[in-house]
């Protein structure tokens, strides 16, 4: 069903109506991935009240780029743009907007569901209040959250939360409604409330049960970023839409106020529910490609950005979960690194198709919102890391 | 202690979540726009010294009233300059805080624009434009039976007895608990079911649904949504200061008659809009015909026969806002539950928007701030 019919009659009809059931759901998700605030509670981040970081536009004819295109016989960014369920679309080149193109209905102005690239906001966040001496990744989970005592984050560090190695049992099956993923779901508000399952994302994170040690497997586990979430409010005394809107969104000079949303007792879901408009999600990329500096401030500390970079550790990701789908990655402070890129970008990557790409030798960033009809279809996946390296890789080689 | 949108608007928790609800439930935004904003001149004008009589006899200064720990904000126009403002509970001025019932004010001049534009008329019938309606309460009743809460119906708006039909009302829109297995959880069900009692266009009688009702009449007269509305036809033109923030039901309904969040300016700002006669830095918003007619006040048969007459005596209730003959200065203004109100002197001159979480007994509470009201414009017209 095309995004313009979803929601359009008062009241929708039953056919066309998302509901929180429904909401991840396609088509319903093209709705409700950019309405997440009529559906539930939401922290506003606050651009506040400075100047906009300028993003002055060239653009560039990009739709002609060919690359090896696993799902579309036209191979070419084009056609990429067309057929991959794109709300919204952003590349920068050298701090330019060389390219800019919305889907659907969807306008400039309206925040888009991050999903996980959220959890790399969480994590450059981390980055800062580690500077402040407020946090260090040797310091243990349960001193700063004593209620997390006798879950699996009984003797993990910051460290391990930051790069998921927390050794745990957890399924994270986005398409198994009793999966562990789910029940984040349930506790988040984002699925129907279940009898006898947490109604809140803090009395979830305390039921994780421990498995294997900590630090030696990359195991992806999204109640970790909202464990890091916690520890962040924890530490800091401000709610995380406050601190992020103090911390990042007003000195990068952000175009739009963002939010997140909350659970019924006010957690945020720092592991996936941020919104934040395409350009404001370009800019954020942009702080990492120019090392945590932008609209003149330094933001993220450099050496924070250069050690999520470089330091990753390859054994822990080969013995991981994602390995065999990606191979060749790091991930490290909730950012991943592709090693097999010779221009090692660096990426935030989320369901449905949300990314934030950072190549630092091409100089270009890539933002972009999308509702894929399932969460992880790795034909677009796929399709979307060859985009993306195809267009900065063309963009590089431009004078 | 945890505010959550089924506590929220008991104390203590009201004094947090009232400048919070977007933290608390699903909304939409009111956007203000990217045009400039209607700039407020500032002059302090001692107001904070004023002494105020209250009903037992004594007297305290405004200053002292407003630091009472269930006032969240008062703003005060004289002339359209800024003359007094103060905020309590934590609340600041980027912080949007939560109507009540002035939301109906909002959506009853929202409906005068609309009514003025030809997009909607005062004997348009409510089931022609919400057909899902036909065969409640609302059979038969036109809008401007809405907008002077004149529909014939059995309803008991009684906010301390915790199974009224308005509790039932709540519960639907997620602002209580569910009361019982089975009542309706969104608006459309809870307000479908509603049951008339003809004829229409007699008593006055204080129906909050009634204002939900003309909120999706406005929707479905025009295709678009309140939020969009009001954006475009008041906030954008008017230069409201910050996005306001409409709550939302389960099944994204509008909720027109409670729901609305604003900063204590742009509530200021509105009132001053009514005070203008309806335009504001030389762009008209509202009819003056429109403005002038609710000014003029609504049929006093009608009040003096109604739900409110021995609380409020001499009073009337037009197109969702309620009009002081008793005052011969004619004082027309708004009223929310737990102190919510912008109030308008036209003869003084004077705007004061005041949002609150009162605790304690309500009667007293609102005596009180209306007797502040009073005491700011006499002292600013010069009595």
């Amino acid at each position: 069903m095309e995004p313009t019919r979803l929601m359009r009659t008062f009241p929708a009809t039953p056919e066309t109506q998302a509901t929180i059931a429904n909401m991840q759901e396609g088509p319903f998700n093209r709705w409700a991935f950019r309405n997440l605030r009529r559906m539930l509670p939401t922290g506003n981040v606050w651009r506040g009240t400075g100047p906009v970081a300028p993003l002055p536009v060239a653009h560039s004819y990009l739709e002609g780029i060919v690359f090896e295109c696993a799902s579309l016989e036209d191979s070419t960014v084009g056609s990429y743009l067309d057929h991959g369920f794109i709300d919204g679309f952003v590349v920068l080149h050298r701090g330019r907007i060389v390219f800019e193109r919305y889907g659907d209905g969807v306008e400039a102005h309206e925040p888009h569901l991050l999903m996980s690239v959220t959890k790399s906001v969480a994590g450059s966040l981390t980055g800062i209040l580690c500077e402040r001496g407020l946090l260090d990744p040797a310091m243990v989970v349960t001193d700063i959250l004593p209620e997390l005592a006798g879950s699996a984050y009984d003797g993990a560090l910051l460290r391990h939360v930051l790069d998921m190695t927390v050794g745990m049992e957890y399924d994270e099956n986005y398409e198994d409604p009793d999966s562990d993923v789910a029940l984040l779901d349930v506790a988040a508000g984002w699925r129907p409330a279940r009898q006898g399952a947490p109604d809140n994302l803090r009395a979830y994170c305390a039921t994780m049960r421990k498995a294997g040690p900590h630090g030696e497997t990359f195991h992806y586990v999204s109640t970790n970023t909202d464990v890091l979430g916690w520890i962040i409010e924890r530490v800091s005394g401000t709610d995380f839409a406050t601190l992020l809107s103090r911390e990042i969104w007003q000195p990068m000079g952000a175009e739009f106020d963002a939010y997140i949303t909350l659970d019924r007792l006010g957690a945020p879901q720092t592991d996936g529910g941020l919104c934040v408009t395409t350009r404001d999600l370009a800019r954020f990329g942009q702080l990492h490609l120019q090392n945590g500096v932008m609209n003149g401030r330094r933001i993220v500390p450099e050496s924070w950005i250069r050690d999520f970079r470089e330091n990753g550790d390859a054994a822990v990701w080969d013995r991981g979960n994602f390995a065999p789908t990606m191979p060749g990655c790091l991930y490290r402070s909730k950012w991943y690194t592709d090693l097999k890129d010779p221009h090692r970008p660096s990426f935030g990557s989320g369901i449905h198709g949300q990314s934030v790409f950072v190549d630092p030798v091409a100089g270009v960033v890539i933002a972009q919102h999308a509702t894929h009809p399932t969460p992880v279809d790795p034909k677009y996946f796929d399709d979307t890391n060859r985009a993306f390296k195809a267009i900065a890789h063309a963009l590089h080689d431009r004078p | 202690m945890s505010v959550t949108a089924t506590n929220f608007q008991d104390a203590p928790h009201s004094a947090w979540g009232f400048h919070h609800v977007p933290e608390l439930l699903p909304t939409a935004a009111v956007a203000r726009g990217s045009g400039p904003v209607w700039q407020l001149l500032r002059r302090d004008a001692g107001l904070g010294a004023l002494e105020i009589a209250l009903a037992d006899g004594s007297q305290a200064t405004l200053a002292t009233l407003n630091a009472a720990p269930d006032i969240d904000g008062i703003a005060v126009l004289h002339r359209g300059v800024l003359v007094h403002e103060a905020y309590g509970n934590g609340m600041e001025p980027g912080d949007s805080h939560i109507l009540m019932s002035t939301t109906k004010s909002f959506t009853g001049t929202l409906a005068g624009i609309l009514i003025g534009q030809g997009a909607l008329a005062e004997d348009d019938r409510v089931t022609d434009l919400l057909p899902a309606l036909k065969g409640s309460a609302y059979d038969g009743a036109t809008v401007r039976h809405l907008l002077d809460m004149r529909i014939g119906l059995d309803f008991s708006e009684d906010y301390d007895d915790p199974e009224s039909d308005f509790a039932f009302m709540d519960a639907a829109c997620g602002w209580r608990p569910s009361i019982r297995p089975g009542a309706p959880d969104n608006l459309e069900d809870f307000i479908a079911a509603m049951r008339g009692r003809p004829p229409h266009g007699g008593s006055f009688h204080y129906v909050s649904p009634n204002a939900v009702v003309l909120g999706w009449v406005l929707e479905a007269a025009t295709g678009e949504r309140f939020a969009d509305l009001l954006s475009r036809l008041i906030w954008q033109p008017m230069g409201a200061e910050l996005d306001a923030h409409l709550v939302l039901d389960s099944r994204d309904r509008s909720q027109t008659e409670g729901g609305l969040n604003v900063a204590l300016r742009d509530l200021a700002r509105f009132g001053e809009l009514h005070r203008l006669g309806g335009a504001v830095n030389g762009r008209a918003i509202v009819p003056p015909a429109w403005i002038a007619d609710l000014c003029a006040g609504g049929d006093r048969d009608a009040w003096n026969t109604g739900t409110m007459a021995a609380m409020m005596p001499g009073h009337s209730y037009r197109s969702q806002w309620y009009i002081d003959h008793g005052h011969p200065h004619r004082p027309f203004f708004t009223a929310g539950a737990f102190g919510q109100s912008v109030f308008v002197d036209p003869v003084a001159e004077t705007v004061v928007a005041r949002l609150s979480c009162f605790s304690g007994d309500q009667e007293t509470r609102f005596d009180e701030m209306f007797r502040t009201f009073h005491a700011i414009a006499a002292a600013l017209h010069g009595e």
